[in-house]
């Protein structure tokens, strides 16, 4: 008898389960291959008589695509093939699907929906976003917002990217653009988005044995440590302060050697190599009272702590770094909190983010540690 | 898996690739685990034999001090030698800091507790009486310790295999005091720290089964010893 109720139970468990399945995907009226000379809007014209709902079938198509692979999967509107299998929902189905769309037209990124619970997001994120202290002042508004838990795994731009590549994080932060563009194009990325910048400077001793105190031509600079064999310290870890720097040795002119990791770098003894964090790096500068290559944050908060190194070189566009973040791509990882991913992202470049990037660090440092740099801060600005 | 397996064959690569970087790397690790492992002997393999055999005041404060020491996280030693050898610090003037000399002495303080509490051990453990059978044979008290050491070889075996096991896996200590400056101070256990935060995973995994196999070699030797020790023909 017992037995008897518990699998009725469990079979009313299915049921309503598969109820509620059959709610949420979408009902395909009819279905239509595309033919030559098809066009998205001439087929909601011949089903609907209205060329303009041709985006009910984009939505119900992608919908079903996920479920049953023998329907197209959409990626541009504009551009469909021969031989699709397409998804025609009712007119009525249609109404609804075309509705949200017609109402909130095109406000980019403008209101994030504030009542979704985004959960437990991972970001990947450089060292210098962490070290500096910003995520910690910033994020907490976020959580509490968007009822998530965001675990912050501060490591180089390399290792950052590479834990989204393998669909270990959600979201990255970091500031490398060409390790990005790469990320993006190998289809690992998604939905890259400007955030912000800060600078580079060349600290060193302060007795400057090397003498390139106040100069503004970094290249110069740097020809003048390898002229007067003077200690620097380089990250060597492949981070986008790492990629930065042999950048700017490339642009010194002087010879250089190309190592087995790969790495550009000046030949000499007084070149130290010790692939670490830039906390790392700078204390090691300073303990061996050597130059090095650091961001501006990092530095300011090394020096409240008590650092003898100074700052150096300064103020050089080629010393400009910026800060870009990226969507892992769920099509490769479905595991990973592409929900979460977006509103994070809507969440970073929203002005009133951006604005708190803007004040971060003047009450502690006297000068803000970061440059707020996206597209809707920028679109403000320019009104 | 599919980076394990990769490791695997980038490992045998590696190995057969006769990369200087590579050599430099591994002759790094040998020598300044070696030169801990050799120091710590002389001075470990004496003290637990004095400790084992011999009661005086204060031997159990010893004693304690010496099973804490086992026990010490390594990075807690490495923070330690750090500040005594930072320009700041009392020895700054040695310049050790960010050389090999400065992770020859972390790895001595972590391997010395370990060779000196096992050999205590199993000097303990040989029958009590053997020390005063020989004694009264007219062995001097130097001759009757070594006799006795030598009957606790397997011990002592185990107690060098114990400390050279952590030194030569050690990455805490060995990052802080050295640096892992490229050519000069960077380990194996370093360099794989390194690239794992690059994100290369593969060689990463490649040198780690390098340094395994370097162990187990080593272990092996000493197995033999011991074992060709224990049964003179």
């Amino acid at each position: 008898m017992l037995y008897r109720v518990l699998s009725l139970l469990v079979i009313g468990l299915f049921v309503s389960l598969a109820t509620v399945q059959a709610q949420e995907s979408v009902a395909c009226e009819q279905t239509v291959v595309v033919q030559a000379d098809d066009w998205l809007s001439r087929i909601a014209e011949r089903v609907y008589g209205d060329p303009a709902a041709y985006p009910a079938i984009v939505e119900a198509t992608q919908a079903i695509a996920v479920e049953d692979d023998t329907f197209a999967t959409i990626e541009n509107p504009d551009t469909i093939e021969v031989g699709w299998k397409l998804c025609i929902p009712s007119a009525a189905d249609a109404e609804v699907l075309l509705a949200p769309d017609t109402a909130a037209p095109a406000a980019v990124s403008a209101e994030p929906v504030t009542s979704a619970s985004v959960g437990r997001l991972v970001l990947a994120t450089t060292t210098s976003t962490y070290d500096s202290g910003l995520l910690q002042a910033i994020l907490p508004a976020f959580e509490a917002q968007y009822d998530a838990t965001v675990e912050a795994v501060a490591v180089g731009t390399g290792q950052a990217l590479e834990l989204g590549r393998n669909g270990d994080a959600d979201v990255v932060l970091v500031h490398a653009r060409t390790l990005e563009d790469e990320f993006v194009a190998e289809g690992y990325g998604v939905n890259r988005q400007d955030v912000m910048y800060n600078d580079f400077v060349i600290v060193g001793p302060p007795n400057d044995p090397a003498g390139i105190r106040g100069m503004t031509d970094v290249a110069a600079a740097l020809g003048q440590l390898a002229a007067t064999e003077s200690q620097f310290v380089s990250r060597g870890d492949n981070s986008g302060t790492h990629n930065r720097e042999q950048a700017l040795w490339e642009a010194s002119g002087l010879d250089l050697t190309e190592t087995e990791s790969g790495y550009t770098q000046p030949i000499g003894e007084w070149y130290l190599s010790i692939g670490q964090g830039m906390g790392a790096t700078l204390t090691l500068a300073n303990e061996q009272l050597a130059y090095t290559l650091t961001d501006r944050g990092t530095f300011l908060s090394r020096q409240l702590e008590g650092i003898d190194l100074e700052i150096m070189v300064e103020g050089d566009s080629r010393l400009f770094n910026p800060y870009g973040v990226i969507a892992v791509n769920a099509e490769l990882h479905p595991n990973v909190n592409a929900a979460g991913a977006a509103a994070f992202i809507d969440w970073l470049t929203s002005i009133e983010t951006q604005a708190a990037i803007s004040e971060y660090g003047t009450d502690t440092f006297g000068m803000p540690l970061f440059v707020p740099d996206s597209l809707p801060w920028n679109a403000a600005q320019a009104n | 898996m599919q980076e394990l397996l990769e490791g695997i064959g980038q490992a045998i690569e590696l190995i057969f690739s006769f990369e200087p970087a590579l050599y430099e790397v591994i002759w790094l690790s040998l020598y300044v685990s070696g030169m801990a492992l050799l120091i710590g002997v002389l001075l470990g393999v004496p003290l637990g034999a004095v400790l084992g055999l011999t009661r005086f005041f204060g031997r159990r404060l010893v004693m304690a001090l010496l099973y804490t020491g086992m026990g010490f996280p390594p990075v807690v030693v490495g923070l330690f030698i750090y500040l005594m050898l930072s320009r700041s610090g009392p020895f700054g003037y040695l310049g050790w800091l960010f050389t090999p000399a400065a992770i020859i002495v972390a790895q001595l303080i972590i391997a010395f507790p370990l060779v000196a509490g096992f050999t205590m051990a199993a000097v303990m453990g040989v029958n009590p009486h053997l020390r005063h059978q020989l004694l009264a044979l007219g062995a001097t008290p130097m001759q009757a310790t070594l006799a006795i050491l030598q009957e606790a070889r397997v011990g002592v075996i185990v107690a060098t295999i114990a400390g050279f096991g952590a030194v030569i896996s050690e990455v805490g200590a060995v990052i802080l005091v050295g640096g892992n400056i490229d050519g000069k101070t960077r380990t194996l256990t370093t360099a794989i720290v390194l690239e794992t935060r690059k994100g290369n995973f593969d060689l990463a995994l490649a040198l780690g089964i390098i340094l395994l196999l370097i162990t187990f070699l080593i272990n092996f030797a000493m197995i033999r010893l011991q074992g060709r020790d224990a049964n003179p023909s």
